[in-house]
């Protein structure tokens, strides 16, 4: 390949790095943690789930019944039953849902959605539709979750962001890839003995070259969820659906109406998901969805994860009899490939496909996705100080690396402070809506943080952040023992596996950090003093 | 904070922009001829083609319907980047000009055809 | 078997390593590449084909970027 061209490749990559690497930090770090919102930090986070919640489907389906005919017929087209079992929210959830003609011509959902207590199904809150979708209501995990998908910047400006960052991460991967020809010869190239700088350089490479087949798909897959909504759904039913992006969507989405036969009959809801349970003990059932409740022609569908299908499976019912009808995937049902790719796209991204194993590898692949723009700034920092004729001045390299550290150090901080915070929130305010302290607390510490490296010496505010960061870590488990009662002694009694998990986890976490913070104290005076060898670095590029 | 970001911006333009001229930058970038003009067809241009190109490749694609629709959609991170890195890398930014309104004016051309149900 | 799998994995890789390069010996690239074809082996008996194959994908990216931080360079390449 011509110089030329490798020269304005590398311009690319360091440009499109430049202006999105601190961005991409942002949204990769709170993707790695992501993974871990349903339903680890769920649980974590609110005590009345942390203990195993057992499939009650007689409760069930007399709850079912009972609240069907308090919102009559006219909705009972579609009724969906988030089920409590799975621990992915705090209530039971369901939602009864009819559709209703406009004077338009055209046809309009509405419904009322009930929230039930998890385990002795209790009428927990009631709202219709519109408002209950329209409600920001946040724990730290639900917060963590909505802030990687959009920054909580909302729809369609949060969305858009996140998309094209997917998308420049891909032109990042693609540059890079042409820069660093030599891949499968500095696979392994790793040297911590010589220069901060060299190390900066391989760390970049090995963590882009190794995991490069991650990083494109979590840039694809994240290109496209971030999108979807808001520009490729819409000018995908342009043409094909004149628009109609309600049709587009009942065509792609698995679960089909029947043709109602108007003749009541039972649904027999509580028999469906016993022999579900015990037909296929595999899977993990988190959603049940009743085309035409009460009818003769009733379809049931209740989907699950945790079989060899990477999308997961729903199994389908006649409602009246509980026969068993089919098993299909998400969008594998669809002729053609799309479907299958569909199905691959939401577990790929999110890493829920092989229980905790996948979440974790997902999670610290995740963050080499986030260190990767880091070490890429980091190194266009210390170039640019150590350059003999360098581009800018030193004190803008000074002022980018305190923004670095500020920004990046204090997105970890916040996402840590959170736990903390929940805690105490569960504590003083039980059973109130946290959503304005949880955000007051997030963005308050990061702003703190952004701002600690302008007052105070910036590598004073890095060792400061860090510490900060390992001591929250370390507080957590102490802290939930205290104010729950629940830890590691009683485990046994109180069966908060999951919880007493993430606590360890964050101990765990917490002490590496502190060591870190230690040898960042030991060796700050040397790394201070260390020689840097420009020419090492140039010749790395 | 506001200067940090107006440096940063400063960085960002001036590392590209061949007339910038800064104290330490004496020498002239060359790397890209037309930096505006390929940062107008990467940004905008590129957006522009490639969301046409969904509706629009539904409509020429021989495959079953699903397909047809579905795979446009899932070809749009690839098609975006790919376009991207043209608008940077041609040697002639009239070529991407012509690449870029070619492909627009093509898949536009098809979605009238489509939607006005005549065939070209 | 999913601890063989893995260990197959970090085998594969290491065999791979020579001091901070891809070794060059045929010997030990044949070995290596077949180990972790073995290894990939694995993870779809356990995972199913399309759930292994990723899970492999993922688990030899996170495993040769742990190995390489871990045993470093000894000599400059």
């Amino acid at each position: 390949m011509k110089s030329i061209t490798i020269k304005k490749l590398y311009t690319l990559h360091s440009w499109v790095g430049l202006i999105t690497g601190i961005l991409l930090f942002v949204i990769a770090f709170t993707g790695a943690v992501a993974v871990f919102t349903r339903p680890e930090l769920k649980i974590w986070a609110n005590e009345e789930i942390r203990a195993e919640i057992p499939i009650q489907s007689h409760k069930i389906a007399t709850t079912i019944e009972q609240y069907a005919e308090k919102v009559g017929p006219a909705y009972l087209e579609e009724v969906h039953i988030r089920l409590p079992s799975t621990r992915n929210s705090e209530t039971a959830r369901v939602i009864y849902e009819g559709h209703f003609d406009t004077p338009n011509g055209g046809e309009e959902h509405k419904g009322t959605v009930y929230e039930f207590h998890p385990l002795n199904w209790s009428l927990v809150t009631e709202n219709d539709m519109e408002t209950f979708f329209n409600l920001e209501k946040y724990d730290m995990s639900t917060f963590l979750a909505h802030f990687h998908a959009d920054l909580h910047l909302g729809r369609p400006l949060g969305f858009i962001l996140t998309g094209l960052l997917g998308l420049t991460l891909m032109v990042s991967i693609v540059t890079g890839l042409f820069i660093h020809r030599k891949i499968l010869a500095q696979l392994f190239t790793f040297r911590i003995s010589k220069t901060f700088s060299l190390m900066l350089n391989d760390g970049h490479k090995v963590m882009s070259v190794w995991a490069v087949l991650f990083h494109s798909v979590i840039a694809f897959t994240g290109a496209f969820l971030g999108l979807a909504t808001v520009i490729l759904v819409p000018a995908a039913a342009y043409v094909g659906f004149n628009g109609d992006q309600e049709k587009l969507l009942e065509t792609f989405t698995a679960i089909k109406a029947p043709i109602i036969a108007n003749v009541a009959q039972p649904t027999k809801l509580a028999d469906i998901i016993d022999i579900s349970i015990q037909q296929r003990p595999d899977l993990t059932f988190d959603n049940v969805s009743i085309m035409g409740y009460g009818d003769q022609n009733a379809l049931v569908y209740i989907s699950g994860d945790g079989s060899d299908q990477l999308g997961g499976e729903t199994l389908v019912y006649h409602g009246a009899t509980a026969e068993y009808i089919r098993t299909q995937a998400k969008f594998g049902r669809l002729e053609g490939i799309t479907g299958k790719i569909l199905d691959a796209m939401f577990p790929l991204h999110f890493g829920n496909f092989g229980g905790l194993l996948v979440k974790s590898i997902w999670a610290i692949l995740g963050l080499s996705t986030a260190l990767v723009p880091i070490t890429g700034l980091m190194l266009w920092i210390e170039r640019g100080l150590n350059a003999q004729n360098p581009t800018h001045s030193k004190r803008t390299y000074q002022n980018f690396n305190k923004l670095l550290i500020g920004s990046c150090g204090g997105v970890v901080l916040a996402t840590v402070a959170l736990f903390i915070a929940q805690l105490l929130f569960n504590k003083v305010m039980p059973n109130q809506d946290h959503t304005d302290m949880i955000f007051i607390t997030f963005f308050g510490i990061w702003l703190g943080a952004l701002i600690l490296p302008f007052i105070i010496n910036q590598a004073l505010a890095l060792k400061a952040i860090v510490l900060g960061s390992g001591l929250l870590m370390v507080l957590i488990m102490p802290l939930d023992a205290l104010l729950t009662g629940s830890h590691i002694f009683n485990v046994f009694e109180t069966q908060h596996y999951v919880s007493v998990s993430v606590d360890l986890t964050m101990l765990f976490l917490g002490t590496l950090l502190l060591v870190v913070y230690s040898k960042m104290t030991q060796k700050h005076r040397a790394l201070n003093s260390m020689p840097i060898s420009t020419t090492a670095i140039e010749g790395g590029a | 904070m506001i200067i940090v970001c107006k440096q940063w911006l400063n960085t960002v333009f001036c590392r590209f922009n061949s007339d910038a001229r800064t104290a330490s930058m004496q020498r002239k970038n060359i790397t890209f001829n037309g930096f505006k003009n390929r940062t107008f067809l990467a940004i905008v241009l590129t957006l522009i083609a490639s969301v046409v190109m969904i509706p629009g490749m539904a409509t020429y694609l021989p495959l079953h319907k699903n397909d047809a629709i579905g795979l446009p959609t899932l070809f749009f991170p690839f098609i975006w980047t790919a376009l991207f890195i043209y608008s940077y890398m041609a040697r002639s930014i009239t070529k991407v000009w012509l690449v870029m309104s070619a492909l627009i004016l093509i898949h536009i051309a098809c979605i009238y055809f489509a939607l006005s149900g005549n065939t070209p | 078997m999913l601890a063989v799998a893995m260990i197959l994995t970090t085998l594969g890789i290491y065999l791979l390593n020579n001091h901070g390069a891809l070794t060059r010996k045929m010997k030990n690239q044949i070995l290596g590449i077949s180990t972790n074809i073995v290894a990939a082996a694995l993870f779809c008996n356990l995972y199913g084909v399309t759930r292994g194959l990723f899970i492999y994908l993922a688990m030899f990216a996170l495993l040769g970027m742990l190995l390489t931080f871990l045993l470093g360079s000894k000599k400059r390449v």
